[in-house]
């Protein structure tokens, strides 16, 4: 687990980052565009047919239909696991459900020091804003704005 | 921007909306005092309001107008050219202030003062000719709508705030029953709510169903009165176009005329702010590229000053907008260049294509036929633009053009955006809703298997005597294997082609939801619906499954050809013991009423709906201890009438294929479904029994065949008609326009009758008429105007054109009589010929 001083509980949104598990790696999102944390099972899911590798279908949250972004896919090409938890989350005004293992916390890295942007793949190169090494590994702070506007576009 | 502020914009700019109005019926009627004293007193109220909130530029401009007002009004001036024109760039003057103030919250800072001096010395005649010279200087030459020109750069340069969210005015009386709803709403709410702690009960079971019973009728009600409060006049998308006509008459030198129809006809708040700017560009292009100058309409035999109309009318869900001008045309050869110049299709395509196709390519990108780009009607981006908005409104645009008489663009759109009714279709646990308007008809696989066919190794249906698309749901979605036992036939705006699809659940009201951009939607959905389950279902796109003009779907698919034939979709109900069913076409809602809704006046059965007294027709015995009572309401045009039945039972999909005929004047006949005799009711003959207007007659039920071609515009009326003639024994091939039956008449000319409605869009009967005369080969064919038109003066139009008889379209029963009697000397004489 990543240390209680990484996650400072002061709830400013623009400086917190949500930090989630996935895939054996840690990463975060800030924590203003999340509004929700949700738990799968109690969503009955719709398959989008034709739907992009990175759609794992739609639900109804609050009569409002969300698509549910497969993250894993989104970053590795390749979804092993059914995920449990769902980040809701607002990019460009438009809501979206990040499917993720499992959430571990409110943290504020954003003072820490960037590290060198090397040890990741090339191709994360637009969706990392940032790379904070904590006591218990590294986190991966991720542009979600980047992340969906690539698979916009693709 | 605070709430005073913004109630007073949007008033103002409504105010000055209307000045230009005036000031052009002014222009044009120069002595009429109403209208001075009407601007008048609205830029008295303008100077007044402005002055009270501080907004000094728009007070002292207004105050400047009012005093040349003031002085017209004392007949010191006339209101003629240089001060209608100065009139109207004050105008635009004020709603660029207004827009400045809903913008930036403050009114910007540009100079008025040539403005203001032009003013005063128009109301200040000594100094008119000095006035005249600096007019010319200070104001723009050529005045564009909405005063986008007049825009002046220090005000644009003002800090923008966010846009506040549109408002629109509603009348308090909307409001109050609203309000009555909710509360409605909220008591039944609270006794659910006091249900749920107490134990259950048979009667507390019963109280609860009442309860579900409310919910439902006051969620129907709220609906409709939330859809009615959105509905706006379409006038608001054409406040500016007489003013724009009549500057693009200065600009162009031309002399136009413009007419419009319909301005009170309603439609969605959010699609007439997306319809406005279409609109503006096609009546640019009619002024621009249409109308001709005044010398060549005289050189073409017509009146130096063009025409152009804007008609707006409503049928069933959707709006019809109609440009039309009396122009020089469409140019089949011209545009035939322009397409092979643009290379947007060679000549040996453009050779089988009809004019109207070659006419449909101005709605390609980057098209245009104007030899000059003119700085009015655009670069040639315009017509693809508008085709594709209104398609973004799941409306559509179509063109009909004779070269030299002129050309009319028909734009159709939904009535709303929001809520549409739908067929939902299942596919394993996939749910997907089908707009009801697009589908023709549904049917059993197994019942169609002898029509499916191959054509060019694609997959085809034989319908209506055409070979149609088959596409199958599972395979074009890539869904799991489950066996599709339905065929829906679905039309689009481009062609008709029929779905596979596994089952069939119900007909459903939905509420339409975007999908996520992120999702990649692609072209079979046009968005998504939360059931009753909450779960969600996709909307299929009509277009999207609709067959690409790819020259191997060109080979067989003939668009616009097939009518839809709504025959098979009925609804079962039961009235004590009987088993009854109505073409669902014909039901403009289902219903719960409670038993104390239902009364008498006099002799006749009435029921408080919708709050109003309406017409009630008991088909089954209701008992005086029953709570509630289920309803089926019949529509026709302002008229309704309720039909009091036992129980709805299901909607099912057949054919209607009639065992019995008539067995009394209200039942159409009767045939088994799942082995139960089921009686189709005569909607008419309820309508006519309850409805004073709607006259009696008893003729007895003709037994003659004949096949049979109906052109009737409208929906309705061909609901109601053709289940009625197909009982009667005819086969009917039905069109909802005369161009479209012509065209089906270019390759099946074996009918028995020709049956036309007079009054129709486009093409009236009469016309169709001469023209089947002109194309010969129907002389001996019996051909039978129906028509409501009953005038000396129109039956003499409706024979002169060539009509053999005449029927009176509310007399279904004088109809059947005259169809047999026609059709049995029609074939006395074939026989005699033949000898």
């Amino acid at each position: 687990m990543i240390s209680n001083q990484a996650y400072n509980s002061h709830l400013d949104l623009e400086a917190n980052q949500l930090c989630f598990r996935l895939s054996g790696q840690i990463f975060s999102v800030p924590l203003r565009l999340v509004h929700d944390i949700l738990k799968l099972k109690h969503f009955r899911s719709t398959r989008l047919p034709l739907a992009p590798s990175h759609v794992m279908g739609l639900i109804n949250i609050r009569s409002q239909i969300v698509a549910i972004l497969n993250l894993e896919w989104m970053l590795y090409q390749t979804s092993e696991e059914s995920k449990a938890i769902g980040l809701l989350i607002d990019v460009k005004g438009e809501s979206y459900c990040l499917a993720v293992e499992k959430v571990l916390g409110i943290c504020a890295h954003q003072s820490l020091p960037r590290q060198s942007m090397n040890i990741i793949p090339p191709t994360w190169g637009d969706f990392v804003d940032g790379i904070v090494n904590d006591d218990e590994g590294t986190v991966i702070q991720l542009s979600m704005e980047n992340l969906v506007e690539h698979f916009l576009d693709d | 921007m605070d709430d005073i502020l913004n109630d007073f914009v949007a008033e103002a700019t409504e105010s000055v909306s209307q000045l230009d109005i005036i000031m052009l019926e002014l222009e044009n009627n120069p002595q009429n005092s109403d209208k001075i004293q009407e601007a008048f007193r609205v830029l008295h109220t303008l100077k007044g309001t402005s002055g009270f909130l501080g907004l000094n530029r728009l007070q002292t401009i207004s105050h400047a107008a009012e005093n040349l007002l003031g002085r017209m009004r004392d007949g010191a001036i006339e209101a003629q050219g240089e001060v209608i024109n100065t009139l109207l760039i004050t105008n635009d003057r004020l709603k660029m202030i207004l827009t400045n103030i809903e913008k930036t919250g403050g009114e910007g800072d540009s100079d008025d003062q040539p403005i203001l001096k032009t003013l005063h010395d128009l109301a200040n005649p000594p100094q008119a000719s000095e006035v005249s010279e600096k007019t010319k200087v200070d104001m723009p030459s050529v005045p564009v709508i909405g005063g986008e020109n007049l825009a002046d750069k220090n005000d644009a340069k003002a800090e923008v705030s966010p846009k506040p969210l549109p408002a629109i005015r509603i009348h308090v009386e909307s409001l109050d029953n609203m309000v009555n709803l909710v509360t409605e709403l909220v008591l039944v709410r609270n006794q659910l709510l006091s249900f749920s702690k107490s134990e259950v009960t048979p009667e507390s079971n019963q109280v609860q169903q009442n309860c579900f019973n409310s919910i439902n009728h006051l969620t129907s009600h709220l609906q409709e009165q939330i859809m009615k409060m959105r509905l706006q006049p379409i006038s608001q998308a054409w406040t500016q176009v007489p003013r724009m006509v009549r500057d693009l008459c200065n600009t162009l030198g031309k002399k136009i005329e413009l007419t419009q129809i319909g301005e009170e006809t309603e439609l969605d708040r959010q699609i007439i702010e997306m319809i406005k700017d279409p609109l503006v560009h096609m009546i640019r292009n009619s002024a621009d590229h249409g109308v001709e100058l005044p010398d060549d309409r005289v050189k073409a035999g017509k009146s130096p000053k063009g025409l152009i109309t804007l008609k707006a009318y409503q049928e069933g869900n959707y709006v019809f907008v109609e440009v039309i001008d009396d122009g020089r045309g469409l140019d089949p050869e011209k545009l035939k260049e322009k397409i092979l110049e643009k290379g947007l299709a060679t000549a040996s395509e453009l050779s089988g294509l009809s004019a109207e196709d070659i006419n449909a390519y101005i709605f390609a990108p980057g098209f245009s036929t104007a030899s000059a780009v003119t700085n009015v009607s655009g670069r040639g981006v315009g017509m693809d633009v508008v085709k594709s908005n209104i398609e973004k409104l799941g409306g559509s645009i179509t063109i009909f053009s004779t070269p030299g008489y002129g050309t009319r663009f028909r734009i159709k759109i939904p009535l709303t955006l929001s809520i549409i009714s739908t067929l939902i279709v299942a596919h394993g646990p996939n749910r997907f809703a089908i707009p009801q308007a697009n589908i023709v008809e549904v049917m059993r696989l197994k019942s169609a298997t002898t029509k499916l066919r191959q054509l060019n190794n694609k997959p085809v249906v034989e319908y209506n005597n055409s070979l149609i698309p088959l596409y199958s749901l599972k395979e074009v979605l890539a869904l799991e294997d489950v066996s599709e036992k339905y065929l829906v036939v679905i039309h689009s705006d481009t062609a008709i082609y029929a779905l596979q699809v596994a089952e069939i659940h119900a007909i459903q009201e939905i509420v339409i939801k975007p999908l996520n951009k992120a999702t990649n939607v692609h072209q079979y959905f046009s968005g998504a619906t939360l059931l009753g389950d909450s779960s969600v279902a996709l909307i299929l796109s009509p277009s999207g499954f609709a067959p690409k003009s790819d020259n191997n779907h060109q080979i067989y698919v003939s668009p616009k050809i097939d009518r839809p034939d709504p025959k098979t979709l009925l609804l079962t109900f039961r009235c004590n013991d009987v088993l009854k069913a109505v073409p669902l076409a014909l039901i403009s809602r289902i219903d719960l009423l409670p038993r104390d809704a239902l009364s008498k006046i006099g002799q006749q059965d009435v029921v408080v709906y919708d709050e109003k007294l309406v017409p009630l027709s008991y088909l089954a015995h209701i008992d005086d201890d029953q709570d509630s009572v289920s309803v089926l309401i019949l529509n026709h045009h302002d008229r309704m009438v309720v039909l009091a039945i036992s129980e709805i039972l299901d909607v099912v999909i057949s054919e209607i294929q009639v065992d019995i005929q008539r067995t009394d004047d209200k039942t159409l006949g009767s045939f088994l479904l799942k082995g139960q005799p089921i009686s189709i009711i005569d909607c008419e003959a309820y309508l006519k029994e309850t409805l004073v207007n709607w006259e009696d007659h008893s003729v007895e039920i003709n037994s003659s065949r004949g096949r049979l071609l109906l052109v009737e515009d409208s929906n309705f009326f061909r609901n109601l008609m053709l289940p009625v003639l197909k009982i009667a024994g005819y086969e009917v091939v039905d069109f909802g326009c005369a161009k479209d039956a012509l065209t089906f008449l270019e390759k099946d000319q074996d009918f028995d009758a020709i049956i036309s409605d007079i009054f129709m869009p486009d093409m009236d009967g009469c016309a169709f008429v001469q023209e089947l005369k002109s194309r010969g080969g129907f002389d001996r064919v019996p051909k039978i105007a129906l028509t409501a038109l009953d005038s000396d003066r129109d039956k003499e139009r409706i024979y002169l054109a060539g009509f053999d008889s005449h029927v009176i379209k509310s007399d279904q029963q004088s109809f059947l009589h005259t169809l047999s009697h026609i059709l049995k000397t029609h074939n006395a004489n074939e026989a005699l010929n033949d000898q």
